[in-house]
């Protein structure tokens, strides 16, 4: 037989030998059979996007899990035939879910947010660095020979990273930090880093959270429902900005059992007058900040936001301000991996009667024991909501 | 022609003026009891004028609405608008050229740049609060001074000022940009945000400021209508006429520079009004400055308060910035007037 003849020949045993195996309800191991042989028909077929033979060989041979399929939140379906070795991370968010997940090992590179997250990222914060998520550096990209690179879903643009890289590197696209393909995101890191363990534990305590806090607000009915004013704070030149649908602040604060005041007035987020903000008169004001969470020295950024607020003139006659309901939380808190401790404390905001029994420092401190790397600075010092107790309120 | 029609048609142009900018006054003041009454606040018409007549007791909604809110937002409108328009008229006088504009110039770029700097390295010359309103009029000013010593090095000309203008804006609009690549998002989106311009941060303190600058900028800049008219024959005449060109052209940048940073020190750069408030008033008034300035003035008020009136009842709860409503706004009226004027008013 010729050198070409006997791979050829142990492929196609291999595809009858596979093929049969392909009922409903499989696992993922039948996933990887039915996904080989159709590579290795493909391949037969001479098909444009057939994989190759090393890579069937070592599906076939080394890796019995493998191929396994995923599809990234921008909707492109990957085929991945051995286990991924070599990730560049381009942003925080999918850097913190890789992390969560015991992933972080398979890292190479990552993005400059990451370098300068020193106390969120202690390890992965010294690996080189490739770029911003708006300007990836190629050749930093390329001499690091990834085998994957994980960025935002339209960040950066196609046209500055994919079209400059051998189609051999993927490039998986997703957020980590809106609600909605949360968790569809999760499982599929979970399947590319194959930590499929990992994820079940992780996603068995954000469930359980979740449900927490699901199973005790649902029955409220609306009319005696939490009404919240969500803004992103009045920064050095902000004016009021309210968060309504479509963004993580509405998200959070609607799986918490609130009402948003904005809702229906707002979409997205916009710039709304004071005086439509005392027109509404709402219960809690909840206000998003990106400062601080795992910064230690922006906490005062944090209280200045809070001051700015509850002394605006005429809302210290507004409900949230007169019973002391205004809440800040941050983002490395509010969305991603960690959210499900912040859905508590925002609910147990919202509804202290229905949270007596649950203290959401614990569950916050749970995460940050189980799910990060971070050290005993952060659990101590990192204002991750306020008020919280420490001073400056 | 005889000489008494002549005096007869001059007097009659200067009458009509006169009058033109009377029913401008008189729309300001109009327009600026509408927009009173205006918000995202329920409040009846006459209960704002009764609040308004009633003072300030800060007891009630309405009360801090009206005093705290309403009022300065529109005088800020007003002030800021007859102020960049003002400073748009002189430097389109002084320079001989209908492009200069205090955003033309470069002045507008360094106050960006330096609202940039406290957004995001939070340094400055002022500290605590005043660190963004500090740095914006410290770099309006560095900018001014910056041009007018560029030129000085090639004599003061209308041509080297507008030149080392341009420069000075590509200088500071790169290091705005570069402060904005090397922010987090958030400061990135602070300072597209403080770029937009916004009459929302108006408080009776910075109305004052804005009040006492215009108080004493906008007499003298009529003093110097004359002048102006002279320089409009080129530099040559106005020297042999007695005008002292250079002395004109340094005081009068200076005046418009310092009215610039002024307001949008505090209201973020609101661009469109400095160049075309005069353009509009030439257009309106002709290109005498005894009565350009003050009309350009009265239309700068009424574009910037029509602008921010509209832009935030338009999509009541949701404001419009008011930079982007000025060009909204200005710019079809700017085109009307463009194709329909016969002569050529420049």
């Amino acid at each position: 037989m010729s050198r070409i003849g006997i791979p050829l020949f142990c492929l196609v045993f291999l595809a009858l030998l596979i093929a049969p195996a392909a009922p409903a309800g499989m696992s993922s191991d039948d996933d990887a059979r039915i996904l080989l042989s159709e590579g290795i028909l493909s391949y037969l077929s001479g098909g444009v996007r057939a994989p190759s033979l090393s890579d069937l060989h070592d599906a076939a041979v080394h890796y019995p899990r493998y191929p396994r399929r995923v599809t990234d939140t921008a909707g492109t379906g990957f085929t991945f035939y051995r286990p991924i070795e070599r990730v560049v991370v381009m942003h925080a968010n999918a850097a913190e879910s890789i992390v969560a997940l015991g992933g972080d090992d398979r890292i190479v590179g990552v993005g400059a947010t990451i370098n300068t997250n020193t106390l969120q990222f202690p390890e992965i914060s010294r690996l080189p660095g490739v770029g911003r998520w708006t300007e990836p550096d190629i050749e930093a990209i390329l001499a690091l020979d990834p085998d994957l690179i994980l960025t935002y879903v339209s960040w950066p643009e196609p046209e500055k990273l994919e079209r400059h890289l051998p189609s051999r590197i993927p490039v998986v696209r997703m957020e980590y930090y809106k609600a909605e393909v949360f968790r569809d995101e999760m499982v599929t890191t979970g399947r590319i880093f194959d930590e499929e363990e990992n994820l079940d534990e992780y996603l068995a305590w954000y469930d359980a959270n979740l449900d927490l806090v699901e199973g005790r607000v649902s029955t409220i009915p609306y009319e005696e429902r939490v009404r919240v004013y969500a803004e992103s704070g009045s920064g050095q030149s902000f004016g009021r900005r309210a968060y309504s649908e479509g963004t993580g602040l509405h998200d959070l604060l609607i799986a918490a059992g609130g009402v948003n005041v904005a809702e229906g007035h707002v979409t997205g987020y916009a710039d709304v007058e004071n005086e439509w903000v005392m027109h509404q008169n709402p219960d809690v004001i909840l206000i998003w900040s990106g400062k601080a969470g795992y910064k230690l020295d922006e906490r005062a950024e944090i209280v200045d936001l809070y001051k700015e607020i509850v002394s605006t003139p005429g809302f210290e006659r507004i409900q949230a301000v007169r019973d002391n309901r205004v809440y800040i939380v941050t983002s490395g808190y509010a969305f991603g991996t960690g959210s499900p401790a912040a859905l508590i404390r925002v609910a147990s905001w919202l509804y202290p009667d229905l949270f007596t029994d649950v203290d959401p420092d614990e569950i916050h401190a749970e995460y940050l024991e189980r799910f990060t790397r971070t050290g005993r600075e952060i659990r101590e010092s990192g204002t991750f909501y306020f008020p919280d107790g420490r001073g400056n309120e | 022609m005889s000489d008494s029609s002549i005096r007869g048609g001059y007097a009659r142009r200067t009458y009509t003026r006169i009058i033109i900018i009377i029913c401008l006054f008189l729309l300001l003041i109009l327009l600026t009891g509408v927009a009173a009454t205006l918000g995202s606040y329920p409040i009846g018409v006459m209960e704002v004028y009764g609040t308004i007549l009633a003072g300030h007791n800060g007891g009630s909604d309405i009360s801090t609405i009206v005093w705290n809110y309403r009022l300065p937002r529109i005088l800020m409108g007003i002030l800021a608008g007859a102020a960049l328009g003002l400073a748009g008229a002189m430097m389109q006088g002084i320079l001989r050229n209908p492009l200069a504009s205090p955003f033309t110039l470069g002045i507008a770029s360094a106050a960006s740049f330096g609202a940039s700097l406290a957004i995001v390295l939070g340094a400055g010359v002022v500290a605590g609060g005043s660190l963004l309103v500090g740095n914006a009029f410290l770099f309006t000013l560095v900018a001014a001074a910056a041009v007018y010593g560029l030129a000085q090095v090639r004599g003061i000309t209308s041509e080297t000022m507008i030149m080392a203008g341009i420069a000075i804006m590509y200088l500071f609009s790169a290091m705005t940009s570069f402060l904005q690549y090397i922010g987090d998002s958030e400061d990135v989106h602070a300072i597209v945000f403080w770029m937009f311009g916004s009459l929302g941060r108006s408080t009776w303190e910075t109305v004052m400021t804005v009040a006492i600058l215009v108080g004493v900028l906008l007499p003298l800049s009529l003093l110097s209508a004359r002048s102006l008219n002279t320089l409009a024959a080129g530099d040559e005449a106005a020297t042999s006429l007695g005008v002292p060109v250079e002395k004109i052209r340094i005081g009068g940048m200076a005046g418009a520079s310092l009215l610039t940073a002024g307001v949008i020190c505090f209201t973020g750069t609101i661009g469109f009004i400095g160049l075309v408030a005069p353009h509009i008033s030439r257009m309106v008034l002709g290109g005498d400055h005894r009565f350009l300035l003050p009309g350009t003035a009265v239309v700068g008020a009424l574009v910037l308060l029509g602008a921010d009136s509209i832009g935030r009842t338009i999509m009541t709860p949701q404001i419009l910035p008011v930079g982007i409503m000025t060009a909204f706004l200005g710019v079809p009226f700017f085109i009307f007037l463009f194709l329909t004027r016969r002569r050529n008013y420049w």
